[in-house]
């Protein structure tokens, strides 16, 4: 069954990168959303090939792993060098992660979609009252301020631009993933371990109030599905306005967040 | 003052809601507001920075060339978001007040008609609530 399905897909999805390429290859300018397809569908397909490949391999990848879940146990203990470790361990199962299956890209998109449409509705009522937006400028800190203000009661706390097309919105508190707290043995270790590095840091520094904790690649890879709602507000806003971009979204530690966006150019 | 007619035209200029109070005489004005839309995009880059929220353009189109036997001035407001309000009126009297608060509330009401989660972006508006509350703005004046 998995074999046959797998390629239906690959016929469904040639078929469809073949459309697209002979619909639009006339077509100077291209929908974001369209563009956003073929790089969704191009990266579908090198997936797929990466999976086989990986598929013919997990017999051998699977008693690796194991191995390194009894070297982890036992290095738990140590400090900075077991987690360095640790992390190039992970790095087979990172790549279990990041090819994501048609669910999860479907699932991606909706929320992203919810989040575009509140970000459209916010933008239209705030807009009503405020006065015309000359330039970018503008708009970009029409987003950063007062639809941040009103989603999240307060404003960004860094808006930065590399003058090329591309806003990079910081937050240095987010309030939607500030009590996420991570529940795995493996995360309760490395809390430990951070706990004992903050108390160093602490007598320090005493100055800093935020606790940031610093996260682990899978850790990362979790919270990023918290993250694809407010890169959809932002997109919605930013629409409204007359921007057309895509936004993405990294979180680093814990409760700061940055957000890029980068604007499409239609030309 | 008699509203002849109200139209609601999205960001790539498609119309999102139509309303004549003379049904027969609806192609005639839906071509008004079409003519309109040039006037939209002459307005907006005379605008000096330091404006008010909307313009909002007068255009007295006065048709006297096209429909010798019948006068209307016609109204625009680009709102912030790119949706233009088309508002056609029959007299000749009438305060730019009166008009501004006209054209504000019927923002207020697109506005609530857009929050709809329901209502899909650039798709004809047509919510019978929508429809009845237009025709409360207009009956009052």
């Amino acid at each position: 069954m998995s074999v046959s399905y797998s390629l239906l897909e690959q016929i469904i999805f040639e078929s469809v990168h073949y459309v697209i390429r002979t619909v639009h290859s006339q077509s100077k300018v291209l929908d974001p959303e369209e563009t956003n397809l073929r790089v969704k569908i191009a990266t579908r397909f090198n997936e797929k090939e990466e999976k086989k490949k990986k598929e013919k391999e997990k017999g051998i990848e699977k008693d690796k792993e194991k191995k390194n879940e009894n070297e982890n146990q036992k290095e738990n203990q140590q400090e900075t060098v077991g987690n360095k470790k640790k992390d190039q361990e992970n790095v087979p199962q990172l790549e279990f992660i990041s090819s994501k299956t048609d669910i999860e890209r479907n699932i991606i998109n909706r929320l992203e979609i919810i989040g575009y449409r509140l970000g459209e509705r916010t933008a239209e009522r705030i807009a009503k009252n405020k006065p015309r937006f000359q330039e970018e400028v503008e708009k970009m800190r029409f987003v950063a301020k007062d639809i941040w203000t009103e989603l999240f009661g307060k404003m960004v706390n860094n808006l930065r631009t590399n003058h090329q097309g591309k806003w990079m919105f910081q937050d240095d508190d987010f309030k939607l993933i500030r009590n996420i707290s991570f529940t795995l043995s493996e995360e309760l270790q490395n809390l430990n371990h951070q706990q004992n590095t903050r108390k160093n840091q602490q007598k320090q520094k005493q100055t800093t109030t935020t606790t940031n904790i610093t996260m682990t690649e899978s850790q990362k890879q979790i919270l990023q599905s918290y993250l694809y709602i407010p890169c959809g507000i932002i997109r919605g806003a930013l629409s409204a306005i007359g921007v057309e971009c895509t936004v993405t979204g990294i979180c680093e530690q814990l409760p700061a967040c940055v957000f890029t966006a980068k604007i499409i150019n239609k030309k | 003052m008699k509203i002849v007619s109200i139209a609601i035209l999205g960001k790539k200029n498609n119309p999102l809601y139509v309303y004549v109070t003379n049904e027969e005489n609806k192609r005639k004005f839906e071509y008004i507001i079409h003519t309109s839309l040039d006037f939209f995009e002459e307005k907006v880059p005379l605008i000096s920075p330091i404006s008010k929220k909307s313009t909002q353009n007068q255009n007295d189109m006065y048709l006297g060339h096209l429909f010798p036997t019948e006068d209307y001035k016609v109204y625009g407001y680009l709102t912030n978001t790119n949706y233009k309000l088309v508002c056609i009126i029959d007299d000749s009297e009438i305060k730019e007040q009166e008009m501004k608060t006209l054209l504000n509330n019927l923002h207020t009401i697109l506005v609530d008609a857009i929050c709809n989660p329901f209502y899909i972006t650039d798709e004809p508006i047509t919510s019978k609530i929508f429809h009845l509350k237009i025709l409360d703005l207009i009956g009052k004046k």
